[in-house]
């Protein structure tokens, strides 16, 4: 229990470290609002067409507001994630990772806690600034405590989930000369199989049927759902799903990193 | 005056000699990683598919929007993805611009007998560009009827998208030379250009129509050349061609008002 506690100790230093890190430059993260509020405005005129003639119909389960905050949600998950890929990929490439190798912390757990607390700073401060000023022009009705903390559950999840995907694409830089094509691949897949501008219930249903089977909804749509418009099935079924490609991804960044570090050359120190 | 002419002409004719060398010169560097390059491209061409696909299934479900329907939204895309691809394959570093400035790096550039800013700006290009600026063609002759005008209006609409996107890029850019390090607020003014630019333009109304065409003018880089494409009206296409003139002017002012604030970086650069 002991050993347990001193693990975890030292992985919430790094995510300490990497909160304070992030709080250093407070003009930066001012600005960085700027574009998930701008997409969401974009975004919110779309859907002000769209609900024009009935402002107060549903549109595959989702009110005008409860659409415009589903965009603001998708943009503030998408917006908050650090570059897992380049950064990672680079670490390798460069050959940092082989100093990791003699210190008494796994490589990915490292990254992992270091790209949480940024993401918890990042996330935070657009959403506190973005949630007072959608509140005051498109109020989401009917969120209750539950509903929050279920929906916060799962974009917790969704962070991880997009961790553990993009975390064992990175681990591809021991092998590939560049690992910038990879990241633009999966940054593409997350747009279009997470719905990150409208609800995946929009597209075709044998596309739907697919995006169903892959992990990418629990990522933005998924979360997203719950937030704005909870359902206690989905969510359950939402939460079991994250749980499982989570363990999948687990897995595969192990093997994947136990082949790839045999790669790495050590000479001299 | 002819002799004014003439020096001007022979300006332009070495300039566009040099960004041609460059050009050939980054085509050659990114073919050295030829999977790395062809891959990003081709995803790109891919990825602008797809997001066509996705407002298809839109337009699909929801209809036109205020007349506004997927045809139109592929011109749309064809002037964004063209404009945009135009520029960040041949003038690569223009995204990079406020950081040069921010960093001092624009030494480098001052020790070398062309003008530093075109040199800074050709200097880099982007391999995922490439594909965006094929893409632009690809919709084109798949989606609307090739005659010599929709031809002409296809490369004149890239022209001038590109050419407002540059002098937006170099306006954004210089105000490293105001600000210092503002890589964030850059980034969400070029991605407020790239969002006004690649959704329906019917949807926006007052104000914002305004801030759209004079403050982050992605209307005039994609909106009045996919309106053109569907109907050339000769006022419209004559007004594109003054605003896309005043406007690079105005980049330009803008950059060397900004370069006498501009701060030596006394860095040693060796670029192999």
């Amino acid at each position: 229990m002991h050993k347990i506690l001193l693990k975890i100790n030292k992985y919430l230093a790094i995510f300490r470290v990497s909160v304070r890190d992030r709080l250093a430059y407070p003009l930066e993260l001012f600005y960085s609002n700027i574009f998930i509020l701008l997409i969401t405005f974009v975004m919110s005129q779309v859907w002000l067409v769209v609900y024009a003639e009935h402002p107060e119909k549903l549109i595959v389960g989702f009110s005008l507001s409860a659409m415009i905050w589903y965009v603001f949600i998708t943009e503030l998950i998408l917006t908050s994630q650090p570059n897992v890929i380049l950064t990672i990929g680079e670490e390798i490439k460069n050959g940092n990772v082989a100093y990791v190798l003699s210190k008494p912390y796994s490589f990915m757990s490292y990254y992992f806690s270091y790209f949480l607390g940024r993401v918890v700073v990042s996330m935070l401060i657009k959403a506190m600034v973005g949630v007072l000023l959608l509140s005051l022009f498109s109020p989401l009705l009917g969120i209750s405590l539950w509903s929050f903390l279920a929906g916060a559950s799962s974009v917790f999840l969704a962070v991880v989930l997009n961790f553990v995907i993009a975390g064992s694409v990175s681990l591809f830089a021991f092998w590939l000369e560049d690992i910038r094509s990879l990241r633009f691949i999966y940054q593409k897949i997350v747009f279009i199989f997470g719905g990150l501008l409208f609800p995946i219930d929009v597209y075709p249903e044998f596309l739907q049927k697919i995006i169903h089977y892959l992990p990418f909804e629990g990522i933005l749509y998924g979360p997203a759902k719950t937030m704005v418009n909870f359902d206690l099935v989905y969510w359950q079924i939402l939460v079991t799903r994250q749980v499982v490609w989570i363990i999948i991804f687990c897995f595969l960044i192990k093997i994947i990193y136990g082949q790839g570090v045999k790669k790495v050359n050590i000479n001299g120190g | 005056m002819d002799k004014v002419l003439k020096k001007l002409i022979s300006m332009v004719v070495k300039n566009l000699d040099f960004i041609w060398a460059y050009l050939k010169y980054n085509l050659a560097s990114a073919m050295e990683f030829r999977f790395n390059f062809l891959s990003q491209a081709i995803f790109m061409i891919l990825n602008d598919g797809l997001f066509l696909l996705i407002w298809y299934f839109f337009f699909q479900y929801f209809g036109d929007l205020n007349g506004f329907g997927f045809r139109e939204m592929i011109a749309l895309w064809i002037f964004g993805a063209g404009g945009f691809g135009l520029v960040n394959a041949v003038f690569g570093n223009a995204a990079n611009l406020g950081t040069i400035i921010s960093n001092g790096e624009l030494d480098f550039y001052f020790s070398f007998p062309k003008n530093h800013l075109l040199h800074a700006l050709v200097s880099r290009t982007d391999l995922s560009a490439w594909g965006d600026m094929l893409f632009a063609p690809i919709a084109f002759f798949l989606f609307f009827p090739a005659n010599l005008l929709s031809i002409f209006l296809l490369f004149f609409g890239i022209l001038s998208g590109a050419m407002i996107l540059l002098a937006f890029y170099i306006l954004i850019g210089s105000l490293s030379f105001w600000l210092g390090r503002n890589e964030v607020l850059q980034s969400s003014l070029f991605h407020a250009f790239l969002a006004f630019s690649t959704n329906p333009s019917s949807v926006f109304q007052g104000v914002v129509k305004f801030i759209i065409f004079f403050v982050i003018p992605a209307g005039f880089a994609t909106f009045w050349p996919a309106d053109l494409l569907k109907e050339f009206v000769l006022s419209k296409f004559l007004y594109l061609i003054l605003f896309t003139i005043i406007f690079f002017l105005f980049s330009l002012l803008v950059y060397y008002r900004g370069l006498k604030r501009y701060s030596s970086g006394n860095l040693i650069n060796v670029r192999g």
